[in-house]
């Protein structure tokens, strides 16, 4: 097969890092081509690159086996280039349509924008690729996995034959990562060309023609899936081997500290989201929330930390009341929160890792006597997380929206473990981490346990929450339908409560 | 203890360089136009510049101009902070003006209260106007431009058409035929720096206000060492009452130091307010909230900040800082509420924002810049030139053009470095 792609000593520096150094790679026509590698090995730059939204210092980039230079996205577009982002750029208030024709909208005599005809265009391209979907859904309503779709016909509408797909898994459920795949193989059929980039070497293992491994910006070396295993990829990754699972040390319960009774929440478009939700938490306890996306799990936990209002019902912290309470007084009474969306909720991307690791515990002591904030306290304790949790780069001047994904979510994740918290709301904790830092994050949570700290956890793996949850409760419909010990069911069990086929007469939580 | 150093960055300069090369344009074609005039463009400049330093009475209006601005200025900067767009300077400017002449005259302190009393009150009601657009925005969801330019009428007809020329004026007042609010007592003018001595009280309150300053300051850098608290205290008051002694020297021996005319220590107030809101905005708890606030409101809920709260908090402090400009004009230059209000000051502020682009001190910079400007653009008038002093408005009108339109200047700067590309 001769190479699409073609990359040699592609070279990348950043002010604070080497993201890319000396990368030579090939990608043959009609495979999918899959890089692995640590938070900030710099596989998004290196597909920055390709997609021409950066250029490289030195190396070439050969497209069909001309060289070629890639001055920006619509000359990549131009040369048969998509790239679905790590995180969305997609205009939420637009429909599905809208947004997929953007910038190349068909016109009526070459001036007014005909709708109509997008319309149809849309519809049918998503039927060609079996990728179904509502041409006139507004973007901001759709679940996670939708969007993705979009953005994926967003590209081939555009003629795109090599499609980047940055951590297409990282916000899917596993049904939605079935059809994600059963997308890619059709696009293969096709003849077009995939480049995938994931951190979880299963799904790798199971996608992917040939792995590239990336460590601190450079080739550990190609491989072929089927000469493979997981365990020699992690190694090649990290550079030692890595346990994947972790030991549970038998659990001490405690006294109640969170308890919920009959709490009902609308989401943001005004339906009812939450429809009565019981449930108890206690110290030194795990439980687990698992369910398929949209089901109420965000705005439960938003309600739970103060984020949005319940409509009724009562929420106990430590057994006082504190319903309705607004987000401070909640933090101050010891919730801590890992949000699901660390662009939008759990950064200030302007500000520096610094100003980021005290978010919410800016107006606190030591971080500020008064009103005057102790700057070289919190300098001091950004340096000390940023050791402890492993950030790269290891420069607390370093803006938030300069770091690579997976050290975004580890800045939350220092930050909110080190607020000393009573329980610790978890939503999604591990999303878009690489398996060192999954293992590590892993471990704090069940550290949090064992010290008697309470975690609820959010999550859309139920791997993970079958690994470290004490108890799993299932969410459908806005409601709790079932309530299971962890050690006494499994993923199957759950995935039947998970799509409503299944559900408890009389769910105790 | 290490600090973390600092790193170049093209990014970080361009951000520098964007307003320069924008103020440059902007004279140039200033250039252009008065070439196109058939006059002589350099000439012309010289004239402007010389203008401007010229004379003592011309280095004078530099100042006073100067100080006016970059309070407005600030108080547009600072808003931006919050993610607001201050539309209203003019208008808080305005209620600073009349709140002054009003205090100013009605109400009899000796100098070393009656300017204090004056800007306090000036803040506050100019605080206050533009509180209420800010209320408006978080209770009611009005945009702040709509609220802040419907204020703005509101100041002139209330202050200019009615309070000026009915129940304030001179006229009512004192009997005499002045336009305007009658003159405010001896005890609230501002020293000027020279041609009329200054009382004695004035020159107390002047020592006062180093003298705190100076304890403030030191309270301020001493914090980040780990003495004690009380320890802390008592060497800044040291330190200020040292500071003050030395001062006190030079102020009292100061008979004829710079020759002026209606310049006087507004400049320094001006000063101590970049200084001020760049200590508030990058150094308190306060700052770092407005700041998150502006720059993402769904994360700041989330760090558990008060919101609403703050909008309202930040366009009350910059309404305030539109209010001292107001009262640098009263009881520093006019000392009176004017017939003829020179107003405008508030929109001036805007552009100096703009191009100081929403920083503290290049909103000084900005000010100074355009102070110098506008002091010279009077000499332009005389022959040979004999171009209108409007002129100046040209020049800031293109150079906030330029910057609005910062993304071609930057992706002119960038193409040099195109391939290293570290912009975003
Ligand atoms: N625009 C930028 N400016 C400065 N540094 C950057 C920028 N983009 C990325 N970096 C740095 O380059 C390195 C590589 O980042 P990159 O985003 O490519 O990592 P990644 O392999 O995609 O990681 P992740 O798995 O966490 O997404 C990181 O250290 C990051 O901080
Ligand atoms: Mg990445």
């Amino acid at each position: 097969m001769e190479p699409v792609i073609e990359l040699k000593g592609i070279t990348k520096q950043f002010p604070a890092v080497l993201a890319n150094d000396h990368i030579d790679m090939s990608i043959r026509k009609k495979e999918v081509f899959a890089i692995v590698g640590e938070n900030g090995a710099g596989k998004t730059t290196l597909m920055n690159i390709i997609y021409g939204l950066y250029q490289p210092d030195s190396g070439k980039i050969l497209i069909r086996g001309k060289e070629t230079r890639i001055n920006g996205p619509h000359q990549a577009i131009a040369e048969g280039i998509g790239m679905v982002h790590q995180h969305f750029m997609l205009v939420p208030v637009l429909t599905v349509a809208e947004n997929i024709v953007l910038g190349i909208e068909p016109t009526k005599a070459g001036l007014v924008m005909d709708m109509d005809r997008a319309r149809k265009e849309v519809a049918e391209f998503s039927q060609k690729y079996g990728m179904p979907i509502d041409p006139d859904a507004r973007v901001e309503y759709l679940p996670v996995g939708m969007q993705q779709r979009v953005e994926i016909i967003k590209a081939l509408f555009r003629g795109a034959e090599i499609l980047i797909l940055d951590e297409p898994t990282a916000v899917l459920t596993p049904l939605e990562r079935e059809g994600l795949f059963l997308t890619i193989n059709a696009l293969i059929e096709q003849g077009k060309t995939v480049i995938f980039i994931s951190h979880k070497l299963n799904e790798v293992m199971a996608i992917a023609d040939r792995i590239a491994v990336l460590r601190g910006g450079r080739v550990m070396g190609v491989v072929d899936s089927k000469e493979t295993s997981e365990a020699q990829l992690a190694r090649m990754m990290v550079g030692r081997d890595v346990v994947l699972d972790i030991a549970k040390n038998p659990q001490k319960l405690g006294e109640l500290v969170l308890e919920v009774q009959d709490l009902r929440a609308k989401n943001e478009r005004g339906l009812d989201a939450v429809k009565g939700i019981s449930f108890h938490l206690r110290r030194g306890e795990i439980l687990g929330i698992a369910g398929v996306e949209g089901n109420g799990q965000t705005e439960l936990i938003r309600v739970l930390t103060g984020m949005a209002k319940a409509e009724s019902g009562k929420v106990l912290v430590n057994r006082k009341e504190m319903t309705g309470a607004t987000v401070k007084s909640l933090r101050r009474a010891g919730i801590a929160h890992i949000p699901q969306d660390r662009l939008r909720t759990g950064l200030i991307l302007p500000f520096n890792i610094s100003e980021n690791i005290v978010l919410g515990m800016h107006a606190e002591p030591p971080f500020a006597r008064g009103i005057v904030q102790q700057r070289a306290e919190v300098n001091r304790f950004a340096k000390e997380k940023e050791d402890e949790f492993d950030v790269r780069p290891r420069d607390i001047t370093v803006k938030a929206k300069s770091l690579s994904g997976g050290n975004q979510q580890k800045v939350i994740i220092a930050r909110e473990v080190s607020s000393g918290p009573e329980v610790m709301i978890a939503a999604q904790p591990t999303r878009g981490l690489d398996i060192g830092a999954t293992e590590f994050v892993h471990r704090k949570l069940l550290e949090e346990r064992d010290k008697g700290k309470a975690v609820l956890l959010q999550s859309l793996e139920l791997e993970e929450i079958l690994s470290l949850s004490d108890r799993v409760m299932v969410m459908y419909g806005g409601e709790i339908v079932g309530c299971f010990e962890t050690k006494t069911t499994n993923e199957d069990e759950l995935a039947h409560y998970m799509l409503g086929l299944k559900r408890q007469e009389h769910v105790k939580a | 203890m290490s600090r973390p150093k600092a790193r170049f960055s093209y990014s970080n300069l361009l951000d520098l360089l964007v307003p320069i090369v924008s103020i440059l344009l902007g004279l140039i074609v200033g250039m252009i136009l008065i070439a196109v005039a058939g006059k002589n463009p350099l000439g012309a400049y010289g004239a402007m510049f010389s203008g401007a330093f010229g004379s003592i009475n011309s280095i004078s209006e530099v100042i006073i101009k100067t100080a006016i601005l970059t309070f407005t200025g600030l108080s547009v900067a600072f808003a931006y902070k919050v993610g607001l767009f201050n539309i209203g300077a003019e208008g808080q400017f305005i209620i600073g003006a009349i709140t002054a002449a009003f205090l100013g005259h009605w109400i009899h302190l000796p100098g070393i209260l009656h300017i204090p009393v004056i800007m306090v009150a000036s803040f506050i009601m100019g605080g206050l106007w533009a509180a209420i657009a800010g209320w408006l925005k978080v209770t009611r969801g009005v945009h702040e431009v709509i609220s802040t330019i419907m204020l703005n009428w509101i100041a002139v007809y209330l202050v200019e058409n009615w309070l000026v020329t009915g129940p304030l004026s001179a006229v009512k007042a004192t009997g005499s035929s002045d336009a305007g609010t009658p003159i405010i007592d001896g005890s609230a003018m501002l020293w000027r720096f020279i041609a009329y001595p200054p009382d004695q009280a004035g020159r107390i309150g002047l020592l006062v206000v180093i003298f705190l300053v100076a304890a403030i300051v030191a309270h301020y850098i001493l914090n980040r060492s780990p003495i004690a608290k009380a320890t802390n205290l008592i060497l800044s008051l040291v330190v200020g009452a040292g500071v003050a002694a030395l001062s006190s020297i030079a102020i009292f021996q100061w008979q004829y130091g710079i020759p002026g005319d209606r310049a006087n220590i507004g400049i320094f107030f001006a000063m101590a307010a970049v200084a001020i809101t760049f200590i508030l905005l990058y150094r308190t708890v306060t700052g770092y909230e407005i700041r998150a606030t502006g720059f993402n409101q769904e994360a700041a809920r989330y760090a558990g900040i008060n919101i609403k709260q703050r909008t309202i908090l930040t366009m009350f402090i910059a309404g305030g800082l539109s209010g001292l400009a107001g009262m640098l004009m009263i009881c520093g230059t006019e000392r009176r509420f004017p017939g003829v209000f020179p107003g405008g000051y508030g929109f001036d502020g805007i552009a100096m924002a703009l191009i100081g682009q929403n920083s503290p001190i290049g909103t000084f910079l900005a000010s100074v810049l355009f102070g110098i400007i506008r002091g010279g653009a009077t000499s332009m008038q005389l022959p040979p030139y004999e171009i209108h002093k409007t002129f100046a408005d040209i020049i800031q009108g293109s150079v906030v053009l330029f910057i609005a339109a910062n993304n071609i200047i930057r992706y002119l700067l960038m193409f040099p470095f195109k391939r290293k590309g570290e912009v975003d």
